[in-house]
């Protein structure tokens, strides 16, 4: 089986189309015995309807509260999210009744983490758990839903899924309980799909299926995705935009061809320079040393002053340790928030 | 590189089975075969990368050169020393020589021990009463961390911090051999790149050698210089890497490799995907264990397990069609 290329010309016509989701100036903090975390700190995208945008950072850049944000999933107390608008087809989520809100989780917007076997429940069939989301949010009868789940099953490339509906997830392998979760995610056409790492616990040949599948589905269905990674190879291979997260801010948002062709952000070129290729000895002679991005991840606890990337930056002034850069637009759809943009070297590939 | 000198490490058709007991009685119902008969060796100063998904063996495989578990067969030799059959004390007065890494810095750290003791530890088993301050201020500023962090205790260190104390308590006895095990999977990609750089520059300035166990195909071939493929429990293809990234000869590594996803857009990728998961190693399969996924399988696959062979020099691959 070889694998198809999603073709970059469609996202082109529907990134003009008005976005399916908005997401404006959110805020999340948890307020916790050491002080508050301010995990998401006023961050803003949008997302085309059937596009795949991509949320890179590492961990505690706030990628995944964003999008458990966006669900309103943020355990509260100690979370809260202050401020912000979340607009979903024209309505804000922030401000819907919980009622409201549960009619949309797993119907018009659904979502897939990291580690299937958490997200399942270990004690019911899969068939029952794929089939529950029929019954509640289309209102079928057993027997339909029943019939409908072994629909998805077969859809999600699950042999034998008249069977494999009486198992239990922990019958199944990895990448199998992944299928499963796409098949509960997609049993309702959602209109934006959240995945969250959705391959990062898989081994690299049984990711090669899901990132297949995920782009047969795609085509198939018109699912916008929100594909949340640390994975740049992940991000260069599935999306169309990418948002670049560091220390609870967007520090970058391009299109993906434009992102790794020139990036703009000293983090985003650092990390681009910092993860060793594949092959990449080929080329060389002997081992080079991988750039490093000194220091650590920042601790969000103490508010900033100035860039938050500042005190890791080989580029950082005066003027970036006084006060935060704004987002500004320095190319078509590409924005960056970094003061010295303008004045970093042309970068050596 | 392999030169006149014997290997730091060499094993020779290695194998761990472990029972699958079932019942009241522990009825053996089965055998796991996590590591069916290995063999490589491992020359000083040299880095070999065993790579494999999970399952593959590689792991025990790297218990076992510890000597943390026990080989069902076969043979280690540290230091042209026969290594397998020594009991805890006899293998106590050698691990001087043999030292470990593990993926998870923090499990590896005694919680109660200040940073300084962590990485005095090994010293004061086996050099008692030697310049010990002397030595643990040395490793400190190799490893990248700074004198006044000695009173620290562990949870107050970042990741990348602690694998750096990990590494200089490695470090310590000067040991000739360290087994990496999957070392920086759990570190932050920026973190990554620093722990990585540590290792190649430790190994440049003290000859040690590493067995680099991991699952990132891009990392293991970054920092070797040969690199072993395992699949349930067999090594299917060993060779120098750039021979093996150029020209893997093992159906499995070239699916392997063509899995990888690369941060480059638009970037042209003729992938394999393979059909179905690794099968368990309950039960492998029958011949050649990557038969049930190969795209090229044939009759002879089914029933005749492949051997290691040379194909070229230093290039082995295990597979009935090369």
């Amino acid at each position: 089986m070889r694998s198809i290329r999603a073709l970059p010309a469609i996202c082109k016509t529907m990134a003009a189309a008005a976005p399916l989701l908005e997401i404006e100036n959110l805020k999340t903090h948890f307020f916790t015995r050491d002080g508050v975390v301010r995990a998401v700190d006023g961050v803003s995208f949008s997302v085309a309807p059937g596009e795949t945008l991509a949320v890179v950072g590492e961990s505690g850049c706030g990628k995944s509260v964003t999008s458990l944000s966006v669900l309103r999933l943020i355990a509260s107390p100690p979370g809260r999210i202050l401020d912000g608008r979340v607009r979903f087809l024209g309505q804000d989520l922030l401000q819907l009744s919980e009622r409201k809100m549960r009619a949309i989780r797993g119907n018009e917007i659904s979502m897939i983490f990291q580690e299937p076997m958490t997200s399942l429940n270990p004690v019911l069939s899969i068939g029952r758990q794929i089939s529950e989301t029929f019954t509640l949010h289309r209102g079928m009868r057993q027997e339909a839903a029943r019939a409908r789940a072994v629909e998805m099953l077969r859809l999600v490339g699950i042999p034998e899924a008249q069977q494999r509906m009486h198992q239990y997830p922990h019958e199944l392998s990895g990448g199998m309980r992944q299928r499963v979760m796409f098949a509960m995610a997609l049993a309702c056409d959602p209109k934006l799909l959240i995945a969250d790492e959705p391959t990062t616990a898989l081994d690299v040949t049984v990711q090669a299926q899901i990132l297949d599948l995920m782009r047969q589905l795609k085509a198939r269905t018109g699912t916008a995705i929100i594909l949340i990674t640390h994975s740049l190879g992940l991000v260069a291979e599935m999306a169309q935009r990418v948002v670049v997260m560091y220390g609870g801010r967007k520090v970058e948002e391009a299109p993906v061809a434009a992102l790794f062709a020139r990036p703009r952000h000293p983090y985003t070129r650092a990390l681009l320079r910092s993860v060793p290729r594949l092959r990449s000895s080929l080329a060389g002679d002997g081992q080079q040393r991988l750039a490093e991005i000194p220091g650590v991840v920042p601790s969000l606890r103490e508010a900033p002053t100035g860039c938050i990337f500042a005190p890791r930056c080989a580029h950082a002034v005066e003027r970036c340790r006084q006060s935060y850069p704004p987002l500004a637009l320095k190319a078509a759809d590409h924005s960056v928030a970094c003061w010295e943009a303008d004045r970093l070297p042309e970068r050596t590939p | 590189m392999t030169g006149s000198r014997p290997p730091v490490l060499e094993v020779r058709d290695l194998k761990k089975h472990f029972p699958v007991r079932r019942g009241m009685l522990a009825r053996q119902v089965g055998t796991v075969y996590a590591v069916d008969g290995i063999s490589f060796a491992l020359w000083p100063g040299e880095t070999l990368g065993l790579v494999g998904e999970s399952g593959c063996g590689k792991s025990t495989a790297g218990k076992m050169m510890l000597k943390l578990i026990e080989p069902t067969a076969g043979e280690i030799y540290l230091d042209g020393e026969r290594i397998d059959g020594l009991g805890r004390r006899a293998m106590r007065r050698r691990r001087n020589r043999l030292q470990v890494v593990f993926q998870d810095p923090y499990s590896s750290l005694n919680p109660r021990l200040r940073a300084k003791a962590i990485v005095a530890e090994p010293l004061r088993n086996f050099v008692p009463g030697a310049a010990v301050d002397e030595r643990v201020a040395e490793l400190f500023q190799q490893v990248g961390l700074r004198p006044d962090q000695m009173a620290r205790f562990p949870h107050e260190f970042s990741g990348g911090q602690r694998q750096r104390l990990v590494i200089a308590r490695a470090l310590a006895l000067r040991p000739s051999v360290i087994v990496c095990d999957e070392p920086v999977s759990a570190l932050d990609v920026s973190v990554q790149a620093q722990v990585i750089n540590l290792l190649g520059e430790l190994q440049q300035n003290f000859g040690v050698a590493y067995v680099f166990i991991a699952h990132d195909l891009a990392v293991v071939e970054h920092i070797s210089h040969r690199v072993a493929v395992m699949y349930l429990g067999r090594i299917v293809e060993l060779a120098p890497k750039r021979a093996l990234f150029a020209n893997p000869q093992h159906p499995y590594t070239e699916a392997l490799l063509s899995a990888v996803p690369v941060p480059e857009p638009g970037a042209v990728s003729q992938r394999i995907v393979l059909d179905g998961d690794v099968p368990s190693p309950v039960n492998p399969p029958a011949g050649c264990h990557f038969h049930t996924r190969c795209p090229y399988a044939m009759a002879r696959c089914r029933s005749e397990p492949p051997a290691l062979r040379e194909l070229s020099p230093g290039h082995f691959a295990a597979c009935h069609l090369r």
